[in-house]
């Protein structure tokens, strides 16, 4: 194998896949990316055997070829080379040649036949769907997913098509995040569950990127694709709760407060809340305000009160207000309203005037 | 399938011997033998990734090894599918005590086949009102396409759903490899529309085409939709020929879905036809006493009597005043008197339908599509006074109205006419099946 390419063209493709090969114990091959040259195209494949990437760029080759290089090893090779224009690969033997104007550098490496394809979905529907939009759901809501591993189906985003809208959804089981997105076309999408890990690649995969992409979804495997990049993830083959139901219908409070005074406070409540991140909320409306008060006992006590618009029966609740603030940039708008029904029954948080991202939290008991 | 796994296990422990661990680990580990048809062996495989690499990289060394221990193999196919053995469950080492959790339901239907889990025999009773339809439904369990088609039919709220959603789960239990699907007639159409605008009815034909057990519900809403039937008649057609079993549930026989296209209603009759009537008093209460004991409901044996012997209605019905039993007993925290019955029952029991006698002929007239006018008319024609016949014997049989009344009622006639009316077609029913049929389809049109 030799190729000729800018460096700019390598260094941009390795940032997208950057990580994507976690650490895989059981297969030391998966640390590595695989440059495959033909064509006059280059194209690095990473994998973890849960999502695989292909990135295409086009470069010059004078021989055909492929080899598997460590990802971190490459990545700061390619970072560290300055004040360059283009790079060499080539390969003889078991040894990979880096060259440029000035340096000149030996690898060894492993054969490159261990290195797993990645798998084509054969059966499957067809989508195009921008991608920005895509991320910009599922960025809305991917902090509420779970982190753990017991359910699958709850460490997942679940997306799903109803009316013009796609609905993106992800819940820990004690937050709900929701954001609906319009898009055009693609009406027998069907609902998917990708786990968040994978959905995370994704996006890193397809940052900044804003064309229409082609989705492919199969029995058990999403693929997405453009131009030059392939990405395909593992989907989880199950039914996401029904999440609909437990939404409350009614609203007996509605605060509504400014977003930037009750950043602020949360800030200040941080300093002194406790393991839990519990505080307690108690709305106030005859003097038009809401209390939020938190407790450590190593550090003592904090009471903050914010301006707010009330209306409806005074409540008090405790809750974590990591929630709150892990939401805040999925609300837009300069102000939120809160909507109670009962004390220890969920409750909902929105942009006042945003109708498409709804955040749904469970208090805590004390 | 102990063989199969034997003979997966053998080629396994031979494979591990020719690769190097890690190799083994991350391809191997986690296959297991999923089944064998004729010469190909099905092989299940966690993941996609797994799959397409064990595909393209060991397919040759898998056969050659398998095939020492079982010559007839002679290709092995891959099919991506849960582990049998489940993950054992890790508890949340998350201190969630000081947090309630949403309270999500994870919802039961399976979203391949679209059966309802919830729906088994284990809560279904069987009583002379179903026991056809239920041992129809068990000979189809057995050997599927032995009544090809089932059609069940009876007034709502009796269970057809159930029986044929368990049916589904139950043939999916013994043999999961078999294709199934539920769905319900509006959803079907629904499909159909969808498929029609996104063009995409090739894609919907295949679907439906591959299934081995199909089950559709509700299937009186087809009336009138022409274009509908179409497509049912043909996937129809092909499912049968091919042997796959289909299973339908409506509320009316056939013959008496208005609107439907003759060549369907043929095909329907051509397996086996079975209806659920309501449960009689010894079904009702056996039917009380399974509901009770699986909610845990404390409930005397004298006030599941009497609901038994009042609640004539459908089984809907009957679960909706347990529950309502259910919330008093949680609300007062002990047993609820009879007395306290007999007024809940009072307020969640639909009083029956009182019917004005003009009403009640207008219904009659319209069922035979003549104009009411002649059946009070003095006209001797013999299919008018055929039809005044049964209007008679209706009011009588059905609505307890005496014979001088329904002479009256019905254009001033002796309530010696009404008697003789009455007698005739009560001798009529009993040997002219069809003259049987009109009349329980005009006892369920007018609630009787």
């Amino acid at each position: 194998m030799k190729i000729e390419s800018t460096l700019e063209k390598i260094s941009s493709a390795l940032h997208r896949i950057q990580k994507n090969s976690i650490k895989n114990l059981s297969l030391p091959i998966l640390e590595n990316i695989l440059l495959i040259a033909e064509d006059n195209t280059l194209t690095i494949r990473s994998t973890n055997l849960h999502v695989g990437t292909e990135i295409k760029i086009s470069v010059k080759v004078e021989e055909k070829g492929s080899v598997a290089i460590k990802l971190d090893l490459f990545t700061s090779i390619i970072n560290s080379i300055k004040n360059e224009h283009s790079i060499v690969l080539e390969l003889k033997e078991k040894t990979l040649y880096i060259k440029t104007n000035k340096s000149e550098m030996e690898i060894n490496i492993y054969p490159s036949d261990d290195f797993p394809t990645l798998p084509k979905i054969k059966e499957g529907l067809e989508f195009i769907i921008p991608i920005d939009k895509f991320i910009k759901g599922v960025s809305s809501v991917i902090y509420a997913a779970s982190l753990s591993d017991i359910k699958p189906e709850i460490s997942s985003v679940y997306i799903y098509k109803k009316d013009n809208e796609l609905i993106f959804v992800a819940t820990d089981s004690f937050r709900l995040a929701e954001k609906k997105i319009i898009i055009k076309g693609a009406d027998d999408f069907p609902g998917v569950i990708i786990p968040v890990k994978n959905i995370q690649e994704c996006i890193k995969v397809f940052n900044g990127i804003d064309d229409n992409v082609v989705f492919v979804v199969g029995k058990n495997q999403i693929s997405i694709t453009n131009e030059n990049i392939y990405f395909t993830s593992r989907i989880i083959d199950g039914n996401y709760p029904d999440y609909n139901q437990i939404i409350p219908k009614e609203e007996k409070t509605s605060v509504i407060v400014l977003k930037n005074e009750i950043i602020s406070s949360l800030r200040l409540i941080n300093v002194f809340s406790d393991n839990f991140n519990q505080i307690l909320l108690k709305t106030n409306s005859k003097k038009n305000i809401i209390n939020i008060s938190s407790r450590n006992v190593d550090v003592g006590e904090n009471n903050t009160d914010i301006d707010a618009v009330i209306s409806g029966e005074d409540i008090e609740m405790y809750l974590n207000h990591k929630y709150i603030t892990d939401s805040f940039s999925s609300l837009t708008g300069d102000s939120l309203n809160f909507s109670f029904t009962e004390k220890n029954k969920p409750f909902i948080l929105r942009s006042v005037g945003d109708a498409s991202f709804l955040y749904l939290i469970m208090p805590m008991n004390r | 399938m102990n063989k199969i796994k034997e003979t997966w296990d053998k080629t396994l422990a031979e494979i591990e011997i020719d690769i190097s661990k890690p190799n083994y680990n991350t391809w191997f580990k986690k296959t297991f033998a999923a089944d064998k048809q004729g010469s190909i062996f099905f092989v299940g495989v966690p993941n996609e990734f797994n799959k397409e690499w064990l595909q393209t990289r060991f397919n040759d060394m898998i056969l050659k090894s398998i095939s020492k221990h079982d010559s007839s193999i002679t290709k092995i196919e891959y099919i991506v599918k849960k582990t049998q053995t489940s993950a054992k469950e890790i508890k949340s080492k998350k201190d969630s005590f000081q947090e309630n959790s949403l309270p999500l339901q994870k919802s039961t239907v399976n979203k391949n086949n679209n059966l309802n889990e919830k729906y088994s025999f284990n809560s279904f009773v069987v009583g002379p009102f179903n026991e056809l339809a239920y041992s129809a439904s068990q000979a189809i369990i057995k050997k599927p396409g032995v009544y090809n088609p089932l059609f069940i039919y009876g007034p709502t709220g009796l269970g057809k759903t159930h029986l044929i959603q368990a049916t589904g789960n139950s043939v999916y239990k013994n043999n999961d490899t078999l294709n199934i699907f539920y769905t319900s007639s509006e959803k079907f159409s629904q499909d159909y529309v969808n498929a029609l605008t996104n063009n995409r009815i090739n894609q919907f034909k295949n679907r439906y085409r591959n299934y081995d057990v199909f089950i559709m519900d509700d299937i009186q809403f087809f009336s009138g939709k022409e274009k509908l039937q179409e497509e049912l008649f043909h996937l129809f057609n092909i499912l049968y020929d091919k042997g796959k079993q289909i299973i339908f549930s409506s509320d009316k026989h056939p013959n008496y879905i208005i609107g439907l296209e003759d060549r369907l209603r043929s095909r329907f009759s051509a397996g086996m036809i079975v209806d659920i009537t309501k449960p009689d008093y010894e079904s009702r209460s056996a039917l009380l006493k399974t509901k009770t004991t699986e909610k845990n409901i404390p409930i005397s044996e004298e006030v599941v009597d009497y609901l038994a012997t009042n609640l004539e209605g459908n089984i809907r019905e009957l679960e909706g005043v347990l529950n309502a039993i259910i919330i008093q007993t949680d609300l007062r925290s002990r047993k609820l008197t009879i007395v306290e019955v007999k007024n809940l029952i009072k307020n969640n029991v639909k009083p029956k339908k009182h019917l004005a006698l003009e009403e009640i002929i207008k219904i009659i007239a319209g069922f035979y599509s003549t104009d009411p006018e002649l059946i009070y008319e003095k006209t001797r024609k013999k299919e008018i006074v055929n039809i005044r016949q049964i209007t008679m014997y209706m009011l009588r049989e059905y609505f307890n109205i005496s014979y001088p009344a329904i002479g009256k009622e019905v254009g001033g006639r002796d309530h010696t006419t009404v008697i003789h009316s009455y007698e005739k077609i009560k001798k009529k029913l009993k040997d002219d099946p069809s003259l049987v049929q009109e009349i329980e389809q005009l006892c369920s049109i007018l609630n009787v």
